[in-house]
């Protein structure tokens, strides 16, 4: 068990700037996920934390001890790999044993350690098969018990389901999560799948091109994204951005959008006062409701026509024509609606979000009803 | 609907042959693809069945180079295999073949190609390319000019006997075999390395990664992973060595002649010596014949390991 915390990290390969300063600490404890699309930086962030890259500059600290310049095999770290790294030519029992064995641990208990591990994954019978005897998951398996066998300070692990289908993927999240619950080990956990990072992380850190957006939970991500990148990345299908103008009114905001013209609390919404008049609004399909299934505080009005419906089964997004611009909105699961007709719209404004069109960055103060739900 | 008694799966394999005829994704034969491979078929019987099958006819009769014998030569049995089993010159010649193909082919070519190959993985690029590009040179030089350098190189005051500190010793005399073998390991050590270096990059640095925060050090790494896996390679990589090796005839032959005192006289050379310095071309024959039986172990059990290899399960898929 161990907190982390970078410093000032920085990576440059050649002389491509993977990560400018990046200052990042995990809890003892924690279960954190990187998150970001493929070359964000996530990856090499990890192994920087394992040893197998050393920062261009900066410092990376396991329990304020600086382990910056330690070997890999001396931080104590246990870690799976995307492609499970297993010894090919050893049995199931001999890729749990060799860490134990080169660490010239005790051999007594052994036997009962590998045990003991292979039941705790579910591995009980396959001790003598080879790798290449086992499903995919069985190998995801033997990856995660070698790296419990150690009983580390910390896990790490590198999108260790992207080789699963999709079935056993949605189980072993499952499993993974409970079983660092079980454990308390820190443990961080790479992903570029959003779900795999909403469902799992205590706190989930968004990358993109080399640097961290935001770390939060997984609800303060989804309803309050530091920016445009974070709104979008989370939340499937993503959120919807307009363009839209905003005029001061008094203590309102005064909002042209979709055809239609709304105002909010300006005190309340926006955390600065000298606001741009383009900016771009955000929001996402499930608080964009159709009339005939919506909560009662949704009082703005928009219409459009159907252009495409996608049904999953327990919803059916659908993408309205809304005064030229496309947007996406939740209905309820085989909803009566066609391509074609008219769509009547509703939506709360408190569900908005609003981007610097420049920076990304958002303009709003912390929606009202996160606060009242945390109780604040 | 789906009526389930027409389902194909359940019924037997011999049911469904009975109802639809012969499988069509069964291999078919074309009475033209014999035409087809004809040339090739009278390529391999006129260069190599028919001269291979009239040596081993000649390896039982009394040829000879001159004489009253090399034209009217005649069968005569098994006379020559008695002599060869009363030969002993024949026997110390298979021992020194074996210790030649063994000990500079398969041992020292393996064992110099593998830590040239993996003193390379790690090198700068640079020094990379010039090593490999020498140890190719070395390989492709003709086996005449890696005679002659080896000889100038070990006979009197060549470069190591100078280095040292004996210019008046001349190693080649007093330890010939050593000689001959260390040129034919020096000749060979570049393909091995070639080989080793292609098999080492498919070894997964991911797992060499796992095993680095498991604490192994470099030499459990090697030990324990690197050499496991790359262990077909180099089963295959020495057998092939071994035949390059045997048929290594020129190199020995031009730097001793077989000599000093048969000390360096493997069967090519002894064979050699017998047909066109003794003039007995037959007893020659029946030595190569030995040869051909020895070699042609040596292939099965090449192409053997090599189909051994292909069926193994692919190490950097899992």
């Amino acid at each position: 068990m161990a907190s982390v915390s970078f410093e000032g990290v920085w990576k440059v390969f050649n002389t491509f700037v993977a990560i400018p300063n990046l200052d990042l600490n995990i809890k003892d404890g924690e279960f954190i996920v990187f998150v970001g699309p493929s070359g964000c930086g996530k990856t090499t962030t990890l192994r920087m934390l394992a040893g197998l890259e050393t920062p261009t500059y900066g410092s990376i600290r396991i329990d304020d001890e600086d382990v910056t310049l330690t070997p890999p095999g001396r931080r104590d770290i246990a870690m799976v790999f995307q492609s499970y790294a297993l010894y090919p030519h050893m049995s199931v029992r001999s890729n749990l044993s060799f860490g134990p064995e080169v660490r010239k641990e005790s051999r007594s208990d052994l036997n009962n350690r590998v045990e003991k591990v292979a039941n705790l994954v579910g591995l009980h019978g396959l001790l003598d098969r080879k790798p290449a005897e086992l499903s995919g998951g069985q190998r995801q398996r033997v990856a995660l018990g070698r790296a419990l066998i150690r009983e580390p300070r910390i896990f790490l692990l590198d999108e260790p389901l992207s080789n699963l289908d999709a079935g056993l993927r949605t189980h072993m999240r499952a499993e993974i999560a409970d079983l660092q619950r079980r454990l308390g080990v820190t443990t961080v956990y790479v992903t570029h799948d959003q779900v795999e990072a909403m469902t799992m992380g205590h706190r989930i850190a968004v990358f993109d091109r080399g640097r961290i957006l935001q770390v939060d939970t997984p609800a303060q991500l989804y309803r309050n994204p530091a920016n445009k990148f974070v709104g979008t990345f989370i939340g499937s299908p993503g959120m919807n951005i307009l363009p839209a103008e905003l005029a001061r009114d008094g203590a309102l905001g005064r909002i042209k959008c979709l055809g239609s013209v709304f105002s909010v609390p300006a005190e309340r919404f926006f955390t600065s006062t000298d606001l741009p008049s383009r900016v771009e609004l955000g929001i996402r399909p499930d608080d964009l409701h159709w009339t005939k299934d919506a909560p009662s505080r949704c009082r703005e009005h928009i219409f459009g026509t159907v252009r495409a419906t996608e049904t999953t089964g327990s919803e059916t997004f659908v993408l309205v024509d809304v005064d030229g611009v496309e947007v996406n909105a939740r209905f309820p699961s085989f909803a009566d609606i066609r391509i074609g007709q008219k769509a009547d719209l509703v939506f709360d404004p408190n569900d908005l979000h609003f981007f610097e069109p420049e920076s990304g960055n958002t303009l709003r103060t912390e929606p009202a009803r996160i606060l009242e739900q945390q109780g604040v | 609907m789906v009526e389930l008694a027409n389902d194909p799966v359940a019924k037997t394999l011999g049911a469904l042959v009975a109802e639809n005829g012969a499988r069509l994704d069964k291999p078919r034969f074309s009475p033209s693809s014999l035409l087809l491979l004809f040339p090739a078929a009278a390529l391999l019987i006129g260069l190599f069945i028919y001269p291979v099958g009239y040596s081993v006819y000649l390896g039982f009769t009394n040829l000879q180079l001159i004489g009253p014998n090399s034209i009217h030569f005649r069968f005569t049995g098994l006379q020559n295999v008695y002599f060869l089993l009363s030969d002993h010159v024949f026997y110390r010649s298979i021992w020194l073949t074996l210790v030649f193909v063994v000990g500079s082919g398969a041992v020292g070519t393996t064992i110099l190609g593998l830590v040239i190959a993996l003193a390379l993985q790690s090198a700068l690029t640079s020094v990379r390319m010039v090593v490999t590009s020498l140890a190719i040179v070395a390989w492709t030089l003709p086996p005449a000019a890696i005679a002659i350098i080896w000889y100038a190189a070990t006979t009197q005051g060549g470069i190591f006997p100078v280095l040292f500190g004996y210019p008046h010793a001349d190693v080649l005399y007093d330890h010939a075999m050593l000689v001959v073998s260390l040129a034919n390991t020096w000749s060979l050590a570049g393909l091995a390395t070639i080989i080793f270096s292609a098999a080492l990059r498919n070894v997964p640095q991911e797992m060499l990664e796992a095993a680095k925060l498991e604490d192994a050090n470099a030499y459990q790494r090697l030990t324990r992973l690197v050499l496991p896996i790359l262990k077909p390679t180099i089963l295959t990589s020495a057998l092939l060595m071994t035949l390059l090796s045997f048929g290594n005839f020129t190199l020995i032959y031009l730097m001793t002649q077989g000599g000093p005192g048969g000390d360096s006289n493997i069967l090519p050379v002894y064979s050699y010596l017998q047909g066109f310095t003794f003039k007995k071309l037959g007893y020659a024959a029946l030595l190569g014949d030995v040869i051909v039986l020895i070699s042609g172990v040596l292939g099965i059990a090449y192409v053997w390991l090599a189909q051994a290899r292909r069926r193994a399960p692919k190490s950097n898929s899992v």
